[in-house]
């Protein structure tokens, strides 16, 4: 009976070891793609091959504009280490103003009682719901009068603040026994120590996926810098690939270059904290 | 608490006189409330700014008829630009007659539905039935859209065949009651509606020429999600446990041999002329012997990987994929076409008005299988406890059995958190999409409801009809997720 | 975690320093930097350097942000921080002006020289709106049939005459998609420009309009548009001479000017392109095509002189704006012979000022050094209209209506007829909608027809 068991659990182990693989190449076939694609030479981009017959390392100088590019003896009007800075900046920007601010306000919406807690609460949650096109044009006014236009903070302070942020960290706040905090009030603790020494330790993985999660977000996104800016040195990258796009669009091999830089290192600070981002959710977990 | 005034730190060792308990409950709750100002003050300053007082001057803004453009003159319309949204003008004449019995039957219908989702979750008498009714309708629907090729009816049909089907499955027996009633209504008040359809166009038009093909839209691309959320439970379940590869020397045993392997058939593939089929052995088997070596952790890290790095560039990097000319998923299907001899061309993909949808609804599926849903049900099926588990197998259940009554239940408050976050993602989004990829796409069948606002509120500066559509949008939003909400508390509740 | 945040903040506060102090500013060179918002297509650059020569102390820096999409420079200009100078195609102009945020140039324009007189008859209404100019051309451009003579040689088939007609094209392409090849290579006989393209090539040929003269109504569902449409339909699946979406690439939407219409031929694999001139900018990338190439005017239809849409990339100015001196000496650049000269060598469409594109030979650049390949666009510059506007309805949201009914033709989900049925009726409700709500327009009808307004206005 033993040996049956072992024998099926290696034969399922390999099943799902070659499921889970050839899955995993498929979803990172486009990637794959897109590295060979930008090893091609121009005439040889609209072939299927995936491995170059021609391979060439030349896109890569004439995206970060050290190299002009053959076709118009001109160099790519590109501003690649610019753009990255600016879009790590804005991102760690908007990371540090929302998850502290939201770690404050959730710490006010779980551990502290007050008048009107809920509603407040309430009217957070609901206006989730609005689509986020629409408020983008109040806000848009509202910089155009503080003359926050086309200014790093004009992008940042508006996406500093976060209901969903909030509401995630409510929510791992909530699972935090109150026992803590009434021996700690006991022992003389004021709320800000409780809240530094006792809760957001104990919220760390909640505080960490909202970190990642909030992080990525800046980082991708676009709509909002893209109607803000108009001055190309504070354009971050998902704005910039996007101004490649419309005047290169016709240079595949150009394009995915500049797309491969743009990707690759987040691959490589996935890959190093994906640990955080996992025992994060895991953790907390979702109450419904 | 039990603690007098003077030792309290709430009030910081100073004596308070109070009369009685309530005046000193009075203190404190004014105290804890300054302090909740306090810590709450920064988030709720960012909220009201941004958030709350923006969300208010839309509302007010839907109302009136403000354009960017100098030559309006600026005044409140009332309810006009909702009527111009969503209302109809009659042709010529009109039939009254006509019009009032088809709203007749659309409110029969809505609230049919919403009656048959409450009694399947309250679990009225005849619920079972109803569902096969619901299902039944549902496929003559499916079966009349394909012969009239209306895309509509295919997808109304669709929705109401799968709900028929898993309302027909549920454990309980078939009986008749008054649940019957909601199912038999909404099939006949749709019926209805499909016969009313032709009188109805002949006399009336859409105010908004677009608002529904829009709506329709939004929610086609919403198909995605049961695909996703189910192939995120698939790869969840796949992850869960670790590989049981055995010892470290094992492993790296493993690892080698996988890596040689791939190397070698991978070589053997370039030496025979075919160097791209070369390149994929030689990833496989790398990817088994990470596989191997460092267990579930690789293929996690592999299938996150679309969700971490979506933005711009992973979009750019679809267009070039589904380029119909240089693209290597037609080039490839081409030649697969060609190797079997089907005469078929490939699909234009996104300059194909029949097609740009389902290339976005695929890149969706890509990006989102393995994504933040997978995480979350992992989490949620590491919280199965196992005691259940293994009462299920000492009960004799199969895989099946013990996915159906234990893990399946279990899991509801995470597949419930998943799905009312889909859900309002789903119906508010495609923007993204349709601003980088299509501009809306071939013929205006990539514009979801986000992009019309967009459209309207940026392009013809027309602000207070785009904030009318996003009010329609969001009853529409609120309305599903207070549905799915019931429904989950439902499932909660069992 | 205290310390965590510490450190973050601290680096953010370091960061942000950095960003500040490394941004630069305009540079202080003591010349006026002028913003000017087109695409970055490298030809700039030389257009650019000739204006710095001609006006010493005013210089312009290109502004790539608008990318093709006119309402984020439209944003920017109605919030104050738009561009100086910005390159309005078609039906931009109507959104702007109307916005508001286009600086009327009719006081500037005769006394700088750059009113409607300096340009191509045909291409001067498109420069006026309600009566006053919003912006002078920067190239102007109209489509002849460009084709591959190799192709034509390869399948034993005539190069089109002249002043050819409807049926003689059709004759053409049958015979390029039926004789067989020497080289054994399948083609393609015309590349497929786009619906709207096509369409409205064969409108203006047809002598068509979309609207009324005085905008009132929406005259697209009139033979000659009918005859338009259905001539594009026929073209494609009767005598199935024009490849279907569903046959082949169609346009690609990526940026720039990357139409797959003109990959096909640029790849050598279809015969003809209609195109304008502006085709020879991208020559360099096709070695291969040069010295082979031909153009003729678009066939001509119905006994009538064969005609093609005039359209134009033309710059107006921010009312806003903080240069506007300098922006007005841009304009007056443009109208200028030392651009147009660079225009013309460098095969960007067709120069603004007609004295320079009176001929063939002149017209001869870098690129494309043959005369007889430049004299029919010289030709059709002669007969072109362009597609007119109504300021009863927003041009955009007609063109956007108008692509979506060609496209429902195109995939055989309506018949032309009915196509143009429906969207003349659909413009025509939106006009009567529009009057009954806007006062400015109600005005505009009363000075335009000397009638009061009436609700009932259309039945009349």
């Amino acid at each position: 009976m033993n040996q049956n068991k072992s024998g099926i659990r290696r034969y399922g182990f390999l099943v799902r070891l070659l499921v889970l693989s050839v899955l995993g190449v498929v979803i990172s076939l486009p990637f794959v793609w897109m590295v060979s694609a930008s090893f091609k030479p121009r005439a040889e981009v609209e072939n299927i091959n995936l491995v170059p017959i021609h391979p060439t390392a030349r896109n890569y100088p004439i995206v970060l504009s050290i190299v002009p590019d053959p076709g118009t003896g001109k160099f790519v009007p590109m501003q690649f280490g610019r753009w990255y800075f600016n879009s790590v900046f804005i991102a760690v920007g908007t990371t540090l103003f929302q998850v502290l601010t939201s770690a404050l306000a959730a710490f006010a919406f779980s551990r502290l009682q007050w008048r009107g807690r809920d509603t407040v609460f309430l009217m957070y949650l609901a206006t989730m719901m609005i689509p986020g096109v629409v408020l983008m044009i109040p806000n848009y006014q509202t910089m155009v009068l503080f003359h926050f236009i086309n200014t790093y903070h004009g992008l940042i302070i508006p996406a500093a603040f976060s209901a969903f942020g909030t509401f995630l960290l409510r929510q791992f706040m909530l699972s935090i026994s109150p026992a803590l905090d009434e021996a700690a009030t006991i022992d003389g603790a004021s709320p800000w120590m409780i809240f530094w020494d006792i809760i957001m330790p104990l919220a760390r993985p909640g505080v960490i996926a909202l970190t990642i999660i909030t992080f990525l977000g800046a980082y991708q996104s676009f709509f909002w810098p893209l109607i803000m800016l108009s001055d190309s040195q504070l354009y971050p990258m998902s704005v910039g690939m996007l101004t490649l796009d419309s005047s290169y669009g016709q240079q595949t091999e150009l394009i995915m270059a500049a797309t491969v830089m743009n990707v690759v290192p987040l691959i490589v600070i996935f890959v190093t904290c994906q640990k955080f981002l996992v025992s994060g959710l895991q953790l907390g977990g979702v109450k419904g | 608490m039990g603690v007098n005034a003077v030792g309290n730190p709430l009030t910081n060792g100073r004596n308070i006189e109070v009369s009685n308990s309530k005046g000193r409950r009075n203190v404190r709750a004014r105290r804890q409330t300054l302090i909740a100002i306090a810590f709450l003050l920064p988030n709720l300053l960012g909220f009201l700014a941004f958030t709350f007082l923006p969300v208010i001057f839309s509302f007010w803004m839907s109302f009136t008829n403000w354009s960017l453009k100098p030559a309006v003159k600026f005044e409140y319309v009332g309810l006009r630009n909702f009527i111009d949204l969503i209302g109809v003008h009659a042709i010529g004449r009109g039939d009254p007659d006509v019009l009032f019995i088809y709203v007749l039957s659309i409110i029969g219908f809505l609230g049919a539905g919403i009656g048959a989702l409450w009694g399947n979750i309250a679990d009225w008498k005849g619920t079972r039935l109803s569902s096969i009714i619901v299902g039944i309708a549902g496929l003559g629907f499916v079966v009349a859209g394909l012969v009239h090729l209306s895309d509509g009816l295919v997808l109304g049909g669709l929705v109401a065949l799968i709900c028929g089907v898993a309302g027909g499955f549920k454990d309980s027996e078939f009986s008749i009651g008054y649940g019957v009633l909601p199912g038999a209504i909404l099939a006949l008040t749709a019926a209805g509606l499909w016969c009313f359809q032709p009188a109805m166009a002949a006399n009336y038009a859409p105010n908004d020429n677009y608002f529904y093909f829009y709506l329709y839209n939004t929610c086609y691309l919403m198909l995605g999600i049961p695909v996703s959320i189910g192939g995120s439970l698939a790869m969840a379940m796949l992850l869960n446990e670790e590989l049981p590869t055995g010892p470290a020397r094992e492993r790296a045993i493993g690892g080698i041999t996988c890596l040689a392997l791939g190397l070698f058939l991978g070589g053997l593939l370039w030496a025979l002329g075919k160097p791209d089929a070369g390149l994929i052995c030689v990833i496989f088997w790398i990817v088994a012997a990470l596989g191997i070596s460092f267990n579930v952790v690789v293929y996690r890290t592999l299938f996150y990987l679309p969700t971490f790095t979506a933005g711009v560039a992973l979009m750019i990097l679809w267009m070039a994929l589904y380029n119909p000319k240089t693209g290597p998923i037609d080039v490839g299907l081409a030649a697969i076409f060609g190797f079997f001899h089907i005469h078929a061309t490939p699909p234009q993909w996104l300059a194909d008005v029949a097609w740009a949808k389902s290339a976005m609804i695929i890149m969706g599926v890509w990006t989102g299988i393995g994504g933040t849903n997978m995480l979350l049900y992992l989490a949620g099926l590491s919280n199965v406890p196992k005691e259940l588990i293994d009462a299920a197998n000492v009960d004799g259940a199969g895989a099946l059995d013990r996915f159906r009554h234990v893990t399946w239940p279990q899991l509801a408050p995470t597949t419930f958190f998943i799905s009312i976050m889909s859900i309002i993602g789903g119906l508010q989004g495609g923007f993204d999409q349709a601003r980088v990829m299509t501009q809306g796409g071939p013929a205006g069948s990539t514009t979801t409801l986000a992009y019309y606002i967009y459209q309207k509120a940026f392009s013809e500066l027309d602000m207070g009809y785009a904030a009318a559509i996003s009010w329609v949008l969001f009853l529409i939003v609120f309305v599903a997720t207070a549905i799915n909400w019931k429904f989950g508390k439902g499932l909660d509740s069992e | 975690m205290k310390a965590a945040f510490a450190l973050v903040t601290i680096l953010f506060v370091l960061m942000y320093t950095g960003a500040e102090g490394t941004l630069q500013g305009p540079k202080n060179d003591g010349r006026v930097h002028l913003r000017w918002a087109t695409d970055s297509n490298p030809a700039r650059d030389v257009q650019i350097a000739e204006f710095g020569k001609l006006y010493p102390g005013v210089t312009a820096a290109v502004d790539p942000s608008a990318g093709g999409d006119i309402s984020k420079v439209l944003i920017q200009c109605a919030t104050g921080v738009g561009p100086d100078v910005i390159d309005l195609y078609g039906d931009s102009m109507q959104t702007m002006a109307d916005a508001g945020v286009l600086l009327d140039l009719t006081p500037y324009a005769s006394k700088m020289g750059f009113d409607p007189s300096h340009t191509y008859p045909s291409a001067r209404g498109a420069l006026v709106y309600r009566g006053k100019q919003y912006r002078f051309p920067c190239n102007v451009s109209v489509n002849c049939i460009i084709y591959n003579k190799q192709i034509f040689d390869d399948h034993n088939v005539p190069y089109p005459t002249p002043n050819w007609t409807e049926q003689d094209f059709i004759r053409t392409a049958k015979l390029l998609l039926n004789n067989p090849s020497k080289s054994g290579h399948h083609h393609l006989a015309y590349a497929p420009p786009g619906g709207m393209t096509f369409y409205e090539d064969e409108l203006i040929g047809r002598g068509g309009r979309v609207f009324t003269p005085d905008g009132l109504r929406c005259v697209l569902d009139s033979p000659q548009s009918n005859s338009a449409l259905q001539d594009y339909y026929d073209l494609m699946f009767v005598y199935k001479v024009i490849p279907t979406p569903a046959d082949t690439a169609s346009i690609s939407s990526q940026g720039g000017w990357g139409t797959g219409a003109i990959n096909w031929f640029s790849s050598g694999d279809a015969a003809m392109l209609p195109i304008g001139r502006w085709y020879i900018c991208q020559l360099y990338n096709y070695p291969k095509l040069e010295g082979h190439l031909g153009s003729v005017l678009l066939p001509s239809v119905g006994g009538l002189p064969s005609a093609g849409v005039v359209s134009s990339r033309a710059a107006g100015i921010n009312v806003n704006s903080k240069n506007r001196a300098a922006a007005l000496k841009f304009l007056q650049y443009l109208a200028s012979p030392q651009y147009s000269n660079v225009i013309v060598t460098d095969g960007d469409a067709l120069p603004p000022d007609p004295m320079l594109a009176k001929s063939g030979p002149a017209l001869v650049d870098s690129a494309e050094n043959d005369p007889a390949f430049q004299q029919p666009f010289v030709d059709a510059i002669k007969t072109a209209r362009p597609i007119d506007e109504s300021p009863y309805i927003d041009a955009d949201v007609v063109t956007q209506w108008m692509g979506d009914y060609v496209a429902k033709v195109e995939n055989r989900l309506m018949t032309p007829k009915e196509a143009l049925a429906v969207l003349t009726a659909q413009v025509n409700q939106q006009i009567r909608r529009n009057l009954e709500r806007r006062q400015d327009l109600q005005k505009l009808y009363e000075q335009q027809t000397g009638k009061p307004y009436s609700s009932n206005w259309w039945k009349s």
